[in-house]
């Protein structure tokens, strides 16, 4: 075929579905026996998706650019049809709440590039972004701004926060993987792992769509939390409501504020109150290894169940040896550290080394609130005997790794939910053995 | 060798305009098509599946890319001028066997022929990909014959085409498309 061959204005005519049979009859064997005829077709449809992909960038630039402004010049040369497509409709939907909440100029500017659709905004531990093209990006940081893709974090502790132009900001925590786009509706996919997010009002029939493998959520505006495995996810809505459809049979219900539902094909879909916090709380070790970092041994003739604590690379390249075990799970309530709460941890060390003990931290929206330690010397720490330490929170500091963000996190650990607490040696494989863990309340009086 | 869960993403991203360009053949419709690729990825990733080779996953894809896409005219009740499934089976083997550019060059390399197109050329081309009316629509809208707009779509295709190819050959002419 040469540039100015009719089979191939047959071809168009062809896809736009207007040829008589006869005229698609010799177009459907020209398909057949013609490589040419179907290079052709095989290079419309790629320039087609690829154009579309390419106005799509352009149309939320200029939408970003000029707010709600009704005469962009992309609309201005489309004449002679009812309405502007469903799309560009959205866009300027987009564009008319992002220029009530910020300044639209400030958003140009960090929207600029190409097809870039949200900014990261915290970050802590190693995660890895892959978009277009397949590429896989490690070196992210505060400030990098991504186009569509999946994110994942590689690190049991790993966690992350990400903006996207309306200001809706989603986070994941720890080995969690995402997929998210917004072409002019913003789709989340959470494929494992824990999500919370902090979603802006959004356009009027566009909502903020969530799947995950066994429901999908439609968020208008809202706060809330997600956990989910291959079989259930778990909703805690702390704000707003969101609609909760369960895959497994279509079965749909709203989840209002301070809300939370279960939805799982073996479990009654129904909405309950959210669970009360609480203050005291005590790992249970011995009942086996679920949600823990480290490696479980069972309870032995004499011996108590133990976690070992394991080593693992961080982003920067450390093997750092700790252990760590989940404390607010789904099906128990949040536990609440005070001013005068404790951490007790029992457990032994083979070889007499510093350890770090700390909390991870969420505020009653599931969002990251940071991760505050303390450490006790060599000296309190008697090689192959078991230690009891009593810490008490109100010694427990913003971990100084994380000082890049101390302006975003709270300043001292009260009146946050625990996620997780954890042990370390640092980079010393001391033999840290963890035997049980206990949030302790403030003593009533 | 089962590919890792990296390896698949890598492969699928890898192939989006392809898997998404044998979406938009069956639906007609650029949007859906890329809503058809992003839930064959999630599906690729949530799924217990595994895939011995990108070759195996690429078939699966395009496969999985073919029933989302039959789901979809069904659930918007579309009945479009869908291809036969041999000659879909045929576009598809020569998407999977093809060696391709990255996307990433292809798209930029796009961008700039699209640039160098008349600006009427390129709001024939908004009209019909982006906000997906059809070529009789575009016409009336362009004051201009339905035979015109298939001739200028052809034409625009294969010198876009021409245009990609030599900006990826770098060591060749920098074309440019010609206006129809």
């Amino acid at each position: 075929m040469n540039p100015h061959d009719p089979k191939q204005e047959g071809l168009v005519g062809y896809m736009d579905g207007r040829l008589s049979e006869t005229e698609a009859d010799q177009v459907a064997a020209s398909l057949r026996h013609d490589p040419e005829a179907r290079r052709f077709l095989r290079e419309m449809a790629e320039q087609a998706v690829m154009i579309a992909d390419l106005e799509r960038e352009a149309q939320g630039r200029r939408a970003l650019l000029q707010g709600n402004a009704p005469a962009a010049p992309a609309q201005k040369g489309i004449v002679g049809f009812p309405a502007p497509s469903r799309r560009f409709t959205a866009v300027l939907a987009v564009a008319a709440s992002i220029a009530i909440l910020l300044s639209t100029a400030l958003l140009f500017l960090k929207f600029q590039h190409r097809g870039e659709i949200a900014t990261i905004t915290a970050l802590d531990g190693a995660i890895q972004w892959t978009g277009d093209g397949g590429q896989v990006v490690r070196n992210l940081k505060v400030g990098t701004k991504l186009q569509g893709g999946i994110i994942e974090g590689i690190e049991p502790l790993s966690w992350f926060e990400l903006q996207f132009p309306d200001g809706t900001t989603v986070a994941i925590t720890g080995n969690s993987t995402l997929t998210f786009s917004d072409l002019g509706q913003k789709r989340l996919h959470l494929k494992s792992g824990t999500a919370s997010a902090h979603v802006r009002p959004q356009p009027s029939g566009r909502p903020l769509i969530i799947q995950t493998t066994s429901a999908l959520m439609e968020v208008l505006g809202t706060q809330f939390m997600i956990e989910t495995d291959t079989s259930a996810t778990r909703l805690d809505v702390s704000q707003g409501t969101v609609r909760v459809k369960r895959l497994s049979d279509g079965a749909e219900l709203d989840v209002p504020t301070r809300h939370r539902v279960l939805a799982a094909a073996d479990h009654e879909l129904t909405v309950a109150p959210a669970l009360a916090p609480v203050d005291h709380w005590t790992s249970r070790l011995p009942l086996g290894p679920e949600r823990t970092l480290g490696k479980w041994l069972p309870p032995a003739a004499g011996q108590d169940a133990a976690l070992l604590a394991v080593p693992f690379t961080t982003q920067l390249g450390r093997t750092i040896f700790a252990a760590a075990t989940r404390v607010s799970k789904w099906d128990d309530p949040p536990v609440l550290l005070h001013p005068d709460t404790h951490l007790r941890v029992r457990g032994r060390l083979e070889v007499s080394r510093t350890v770090y003990f700390g909390v991870h931290l969420r505020d009653a929206s599931g969002a990251f609130a940071g991760r505050f330690l303390t450490a006790r010397g060599p000296y309190e720490f008697s090689a192959g005997e078991v230690f009891d330490v009593t810490l008490p929170i109100r010694d427990f500091i913003l971990d100084p790794a994380l000082k890049h963000m101390s302006k975003k996190l709270p300043a001292r650990p009260f009146e946050l939910t625990v996620e997780s607490v954890f042990c370390h040696t640092l980079t010393h494989p001391a033999g840290l053995e963890l035997f049980q863990v206990e949030v302790i309340p403030p003593a009533v009086p | 060798m089962t590919l890792s869960e990296h390896e698949v993403l890598q492969t699928l991203m890898q192939a989006r305009v392809r898997i998404s360009a044998a979406a938009w053949l069956m639906v007609h419709d650029t949007h859906a098509a890329e809503d058809i690729f992003q839930n064959v990825a999630v599906k690729a990733l949530t799924r217990d599946l595994s895939f011995d080779g990108r070759s195996a996953l690429l078939s699966w894809a395009f496969i999985t890319a073919r029933r989302e896409g039959i789901d979809w005219l069904r659930r918007h009740r579309r009945e479009t001028s869908c291809l036969d499934p041999e000659i879909l089976e045929l576009l598809e083997q020569e998407w999977q066997s093809e060696v391709v550019q990255p996307e990433g060059s292809r798209m930029d390399a796009l961008r700039e022929c699209l640039e160098s197109l008349p600006e009427e050329s390129r709001r024939l081309l908004r009209l019909r990909y982006f906000d997906g009316h059809n070529c009789e629509e575009v016409a009336r809208s362009m004051g201009i014959g339905l035979n015109a707009i298939y001739k200028r779509v052809s034409r625009l295709h294969e010198s876009l085409r021409l245009c990609i190819d030599g900006k990826l050959e770098r060591s060749g002419p920098d074309l440019k498309p010609e206006a129809p």
